[in-house]
């Protein structure tokens, strides 16, 4: 069935759509089907894990629960942690499309995801998303990330390396200062 | 003064690496120029009228004499023989080629030093009373807490790319000599008013300069030390999420000050710091006590009091001695020692500009006389915290030698200006020719010293990297229709009586501008009720009317 | 009259540049390709946003033709095609 823009994304499985995901360190094949507001929610067999926008995520929260597959919501750059706190538990992704790598609210909304609003699912990074600042979003939560498509692989992997030392707590470490008082 | 350990030099020469690596991919095309500026940004390269700039940070201005013979090194091996000191203790070269600077940052990281956020829309160099430590008023050195800022906010994952620059200031005396009202987050060390002996600070924010200027607004009378880095987070965590993207002459914090109200901002700040405020931002006593360790006064000698020695050769027979004395020292804490101020302001000079043979002749100096420790304040002078007072006539006639004598700190001629239409792709108008011309035509070294304690900052453009706002004098550079005007202002103060400055009238053309600051010298000087009423005083008291009346008489 | 050009700073070292007929560049404003053409001048400035090994944010300057030279229209340009401070510098 044809979405708005006319492509076939139903019947698109992971596969074909060919997202290709940073994950621990890996390129790995993704495997969420995002469906458009206005597209049907596919059958279970067809896709079973899903992505949808919150607007969507708000809409139709009771069929995506109960459809069977795991659920996922993306967020826009403005889309703030608060704006969906409540429904972290039942999403296993949250997806954040980054705007401009230079807007970093983002990076606030994932720290809050994680340590405020305590979302332990998968949480990653889309759009306009560049090798250099890859560090930055792994240590404020995000744990996978789908790479600028003009982006090298190799340098985005290196990029994610950058420093064996970091000063500040944020969702991986705790400070220096107490690390360092153990010696 | 701070030392590196192991992870700090880690983390700086991981640094290299990286910019050495993108370095290598601007080059080779991987990356573009707007994907690669705010990358060189945040390592304090920007490109400038005729070449490249490297901003250097200097953290809260203070330099071991090691570090300022690299300083020098860098000036001759990879740029023009000289250096700027900026207006917020950085220094800055004016003329690196893109393929040097990774080479620049490893001879900078050999020295425990690095250009990490000098530039860019994050957490900036974190400034300082240039007499931390030394001063008499000074109820606890500020420079630990720097340090303990600048390693929190040193990639700080969160805030690397804020709405805007943002600038934070500290200041444990009770005269402000860091200008801790006119920045982003301004502290003050302060007593617990409830538990005396105990310390912690009063929290300001909201201030700046640029095109909306601003006096910081108290947030927080008394914050507990313990709770610095937690409430600072709690700042910069709302202001990333709700400053304003849309503008970015509407995106510094004071804007978001101003558009919440102080006290909804406040209850933000506060609501978001119960979340965070026991986690593991809270500072340990023993990082306090490892990272004040590295700040204890040095060895100093048990002498006895020089204030009154000091006091004689300022008003005795040998002038230029005593005119240096009065201006270029300040006393010390500790009995029979001086603060030196070494002024960059030789008349005719660009101001904060410094050759690297002076570097050397200083960090020489330092080593014979001092404790090897210079610092750069942010009026573009250097200052040598510790010089025994008996040793003070031996270093004044080495400074001589160096022509870094000027006898001008704190007085009309040390004028703070930023580079200007000379060097700087924003400006508007030339800041340095404009210096120039107003210290070469205040000649006359007892008329200077008769004006007394005056500070003139010139900016050319509105971003007012000169802090013109807040001099007592404030000259501000224009273009009307290609043709650099100055606007005067009158009433700035960048102290603990913090104002902005306000213009007097109507813009001066170049070849006016200088007059009309020596008619409003002129007219203080002849009209003050006494040399005890500071220019600005009189300016409080009698306001801009008179010198409107005389600047404008004419035309 | 007035005319026009297109300069840049030099990726290399950020000194001042400006383009050729050919659309090469040259350090010499007085070498730089001049024009009335705005569709010229949009096809040399499309040209040099294409050249970021060479040149960093490329823009259009006025410049006045006096006797076949051209002179920079602006202070600021002035300045820039000068070649450095109008201040000596600091020795």
């Amino acid at each position: 069935m044809p979405g708005a823009d006319g492509s076939l994304n139903v019947q698109v499985s992971p596969a074909i759509t060919g997202r290709s995901i940073i994950r621990d360190g890996a390129l790995v094949r993704d495997e969420w089907t995002w469906i458009d507001d206005d597209a049907p929610l596919p059958v279970l067999t067809r896709a079973r894990d899903v992505l949808v926008s919150s607007a969507r995520w708000r809409r139709d929260r009771a069929a995506l629960l109960t459809r069977g597959g795991r659920v996922g919501v993306r967020l826009q750059t403005d889309e703030l942690a608060a704006s969906i706190a409540d429904d972290v538990g039942h999403l296993a992704l949250i997806e954040i499309h980054v705007h401009k790598f230079v807007d970093g609210r983002f990076y606030t909304t994932a720290r809050l995801l994680r340590m405020r609003h305590g979302f332990t699912g998968e949480l990653r990074a889309t759009g306009d998303v560049l090798p250099d600042q890859l560090f930055f979003m792994r240590r404020c939560g995000f744990d996978s990330f789908e790479l600028r498509q003009d982006k090298r692989v190799e340098t985005a992997l290196r990029a994610l390396e950058s420093f064996s030392v970091v000063y500040q707590g944020a969702e991986d470490q705790a400070p220096l200062y107490r690390r360092r008082a153990l010696g | 003064m701070y030392r590196y350990d192991a992870h700090d030099q880690q983390l700086v020469n991981e640094r290299v690496a990286q910019f050495r690596d993108q370095v290598r991919r601007r080059l080779s095309g991987e990356i573009s120029e707007n994907e690669f500026k705010p990358l060189r940004l945040q390592n304090g390269l920007y490109m400038q009228l005729h070449a490249y700039m490297l901003r250097v940070a200097i953290p809260y201005g203070l330099l071991s004499t090691a570090q300022l013979r690299a300083l020098a090194l860098i000036a001759r091996r990879y740029d023009r023989g000289y250096a700027h000191w900026s207006t917020r203790q950085n220094v800055q070269y004016n003329w690196p080629k893109l393929e040097d600077v990774p080479d620049i940052l490893a001879e900078l990281a050999a020295v425990e030093m690095h250009a990490i956020q000098t530039s860019g829309n994050c957490i900036r160099n974190t400034t300082a009373d240039h007499l931390a430590g030394v001063a008499r008023d000074e109820l606890e050195d500020p420079r630990p807490y720097c340090e303990i800022i600048r390693q929190w906010s040193t990639f700080h994952p969160e805030f690397a790319f804020l709405p805007r620059k943002f600038k934070i200031a500290v200041t444990g005396s009770s005269s402000d000599r860091a200008a801790v009202r006119v920045h982003d987050i301004g502290l003050r060390i302060v007593e617990d008013p409830d538990g005396p002996g105990a310390r912690g600070f009063e929290i300001l924010v909201g201030g700046g300069l640029g095109r909306t200027p601003r006096i910081a607004r108290r947030v927080r009378d008394f914050l507990p030390r313990r709770h610095l880095l937690s409430y600072l987070e709690a700042i910069l965590r709302v202001y990333n999420q709700y400053g304003r993207r849309d503008n970015k002459y509407k995106a510094r914090i004071k804007i978001l000050v101003d558009a919440l109200g102080v006290d909804e901002f406040r209850r933000q700040v506060e609501e978001e710091w119960e979340h965070i405020r026991d986690s593991a931002l809270e500072l340990t006593d023993e990082e306090l006590a490892r990272v004040s360790g590295f700040f204890a006064s040095p060895a100093y000698e048990a002498l006895e009091s020089s204030d009154a020695m000091i006091q004689g050769w300022a008003l005795g027979s040998d002038r230029a001695f005593g005119r240096w004395v009065a201006a270029n020292t300040r006393l010390h804490k500790q009995p029979g020692y001086s603060v030196v101020m070494i002024s960059c302001k030789a008349r005719g000079k660009a101001p904060g500009d410094i050759t690297a043979d002076q570097m050397d002749g200083v960090a020489e100096i330092a080593d014979a006389h001092g404790f090897g420790q210079v610092v750069v304040t942010h009026e573009q002078n250097l200052v040598l915290p510790d010089i025994k007072s008996s040793e003070l006539h031996a270093v004044w006639r080495k400074l001589e030698a160096l022509e870094l004598a000027e006898p001008n700190v704190g007085r009309a001629t040390d004028i703070i200006a930023c580079p200007g239409l000379d060097y700087c792709n924003l400006a508007n108008a030339r800041s340095i020719p404009v210096a120039q011309e107003i210290s070469e035509s205040i000649d006359d070294y007892d008329y200077l010293h008769d004006l007394g304690e005056l500070t003139l900052n010139i900016s050319g453009c509105i971003n007012a990297c000169g802090h013109h706002h807040v001099g007592n004098i404030g000259i501000l550079g224009i273009d009307k229709q290609g043709e650099e005007f100055y606007q005067l202002m009158l009433g700035g103060d960048a102290g603990e009586d913090a104002a902005l400055g306000k213009i007097v009238g109507p813009a001066f053309q170049r070849d006016a501008i200088a007059g009309a600051v020596r008619t409003v010298l002129d007219l203080y000087l002849a009209r003050r009720e006494s040399a005890d009423e500071r220019f600005v005083d009189y300016y409080r008291r009698v306001g801009a009317k008179p010198f409107k009346e005389l600047l404008y008489a004419r035309s | 009259m007035t005319q026009q050009m297109v300069t840049g700073a030099a990726t290399a070292d950020g000194r001042p540049i400006y383009m050729k007929r050919d659309h090469t560049w040259t350090d010499r404003l007085a070498d730089g390709h001049v024009t009335l053409d705005q569709d010229e001048l949009a096809r040399m400035l499309q040209s040099a946003r294409g050249d970021e090994f060479v040149v960093c944010d490329p823009y259009v300057i006025e410049v006045l033709v006096d006797r076949a030279r051209p002179q920079p229209a602006s202070l600021r340009e002035k300045i820039r095609a000068s070649g450095g401070p109008t201040i000596a510098i600091a020795s």
